[in-house]
């Protein structure tokens, strides 16, 4: 709680302390097209500073904005003159759908790859798999995104190039995102995976007999799940953001989409609006790992009970 | 019948000869010591017993039998058992003490399930003088002397003929020491147990072992009785670890 309260603030006054005047911003987006900027006065600034609650304390502002943010309303977009919850509420399903897509396609990849590599290290199939990461890993979203249009879109003329209509609509965009993030993730766990199996306790197992394929299952992949688990979070965040680039790309109805709209018409209040939203976020998904780490690692209820 | 047997075990990594001809062997209801300084080969024999390594030559033979048989490997594996110097890291930290001890059991006891698997967690539990409270307990949970005493325990749960006891004391501090050196004298005096019990410390050697083979960079260079061979060392190596370690007489 103390995070997000901490959060609010800092987006409170972000806004407030970026250089150039809110009212101004605001009257600027007010000017009919064709007419000057130079005929904005003072007392029209004034006006709008009034109206806007800009010329109280800071607390005051701070409170009365906190009140209205926890109403669920996150203010007036500049640009398109619409309640900002109401914009953002119609476009964060489609990120949700695309960033769980992604996040599918990345377990499908990462996961098998970098058990592979761990298991066969330094063997041809470890090679395979590193080789592949790294290709992935080198592919910037907008090329792969375009390169995928191209051949299945244009070419083969098997799935949409855009939009998010159809049902397939999301396998391009989805594979996109995935497959970059899969190649960061498969090395780790492949990393992971190698520090396990280098531990005692596997090395007793070994002794006793117990096959490859039972000893990973068994001991070392929940362990070795843990770091790609903490890296997961931090991805599954930043696709919950919106991949900006892909969603621009396909032309996907998301939040990300929106946002890179919003900086070019520097559409503050909205800019405002999604960075409180991305935050709020990124602390729940940290809390549902923190969770996660506790069913996959004993130690850590200990450490917590030890530390009440 | 002497029960395990090694057999000319040579060893090399790469340019780094690290074992040469080793040959020894550990009989029913036996105590050997593997003695040597930290680099002399002696966890390399442990690793090539256990099937952890292979040897370039020589055979290691269990009940008369070449280990490089797969059956007899399987035989093998349920009558050797082990224990290594880090109970801690010995033991998978995500689970329970009854886990680790029931894995074993699985193994071997596939279709012991309930009460009946529950008594003999239990009564493993006591052969190694712990409760059985502890069984929904995590390694860390307990401490370090417990952690070993489950190891042994975990080691024993399939009946073995022979403990391969890797410096299994040296992480823990002298007066658990004490108390696991006569937990273990106590299994051999109840069970028959053999045991291989490597290790650097020749006073450990004197209150365990019957039978002591040294070993000096990868060369068993004495073995014998132990009364023998710490009262009247032959080898210049062996009279030097001697020195360091035990007040030689007169």
């Amino acid at each position: 709680m103390s995070v997000l309260l901490g959060i609010t603030v800092a987006v409170f006054l972000m806004l407030r302390f970026i250089p150039g005047d809110p009212a101004t911003a605001v009257l600027l987006t007010m000017v009919e097209p064709g007419l000057d900027s130079a005929q904005i006065t003072q007392r029209d600034i004034d006006e709008v500073r009034d109206q806007m609650g800009l010329n109280d304390p800071l607390p005051q502002q701070y409170a009365m904005w906190l009140g209205r943010v926890m109403t669920g309303n996150l203010g007036t977009s500049l640009r398109s003159r619409q309640p900002i919850s109401g914009e953002l509420a119609v476009r964060i399903p489609a990120t949700l759908k695309l960033g769980s897509a992604a996040l599918l396609v990345m377990f499908a990849i990462a996961i098998p790859s970098g058990i592979l590599g761990g298991l066969y290290a330094g063997r041809t199939t470890d090679h395979v798999t590193r080789i592949l990461s790294l290709i992935g890993e080198s592919l910037p979203s907008f090329f792969l995104g375009v390169l995928l249009i191209y051949l299945f879109a244009i070419n083969l003329g098997w799935l949409p190039a855009m939009g998010g209509r159809r049902p397939e609509s999301i396998i391009l965009p989805a594979f996109t995102l995935g497959v970059g993030i899969a190649a960061a993730t498969s090395r780790l766990l492949r990393a992971s995976l190698l520090d396990t199996l280098s531990q005692p306790y596997m090395l007793m197992a070994e002794a006793k007999g117990m096959k490859r394929r039972t000893l990973l299952f068994r001991h070392a992949l929940r362990p070795a799940l843990i770091p790609v688990l903490t890296a997961a979070s931090l991805v599954a965040g930043g696709l919950l953001g919106g991949a900006a680039v892909v969603e621009t790309v396909f032309a996907w109805p998301g939040v990300g989409r929106y946002m890179v709209e919003a900086i070019a018409g520097r559409d503050y209040p909205v800019i405002q609006g999604f960075t409180l939203l991305m935050a709020t976020l990124f602390v729940i998904i940290n809390f549902v790992v923190d969770i996660l780490y506790r069913l996959l690692d004993p130690r850590v209820r200990v450490e917590e009970r030890g530390h009440v | 019948m002497t029960m395990l047997l090694v057999e000319g075990l040579s060893k090399r990594y790469r340019d780094h000869q690290v074992l040469t001809e080793v040959a020894f062997g550990v009989g029913r209801s036996e105590i050997v010591g593997l003695v040597g300084q930290s680099g002399s080969g002696k966890s390399t024999i442990a690793k090539c017993i256990l099937g952890l390594e292979r040897p370039h030559v020589g055979r290691i033979l269990w009940h008369g039998e070449s280990l490089s048989e797969r059956t007899v490997r399987r035989r093998a594996r349920r009558g050797m058992q082990a224990v290594f110097q880090d109970p801690r890291s010995s033991l998978n930290p995500r689970w329970t003490v009854r886990q680790l001890l029931s894995e074993p059991l699985d193994n071997w006891l596939p279709a012991e399930r309930g009460v009946i698997r529950l008594a003999r967690l239990a009564r493993l539990l006591d052969r190694v003088a712990l409760s059985a409270d502890l069984l929904d307990r995590h390694p860390h949970e307990l401490s370090t002397g417990q952690c070993q005493r489950v190891c042994i325990a975990r080691a024993l749960a399939p009946e073995p003929d022979l403990l391969i006891l890797d410096e299994p004391l040296s992480a823990l501090d002298v007066s658990v020491q004490a108390r696991l050196i006569e937990l273990l004298l106590d299994l051999h005096r109840t069970s028959g147990i053999s045991y291989l019990l490597i290790t650097h410390d020749f006073a450990v050697v004197a209150d365990i072992c019957q039978r002591i083979v040294v070993l000096d960079k990868g060369n068993v260079v004495e073995t014998g009785k132990v009364d023998d061979v710490l009262s009247r060392p032959t080898h210049a190596y062996t009279q030097a670890l001697l020195r360091d370690v035990l007040p030689m007489p007169g």
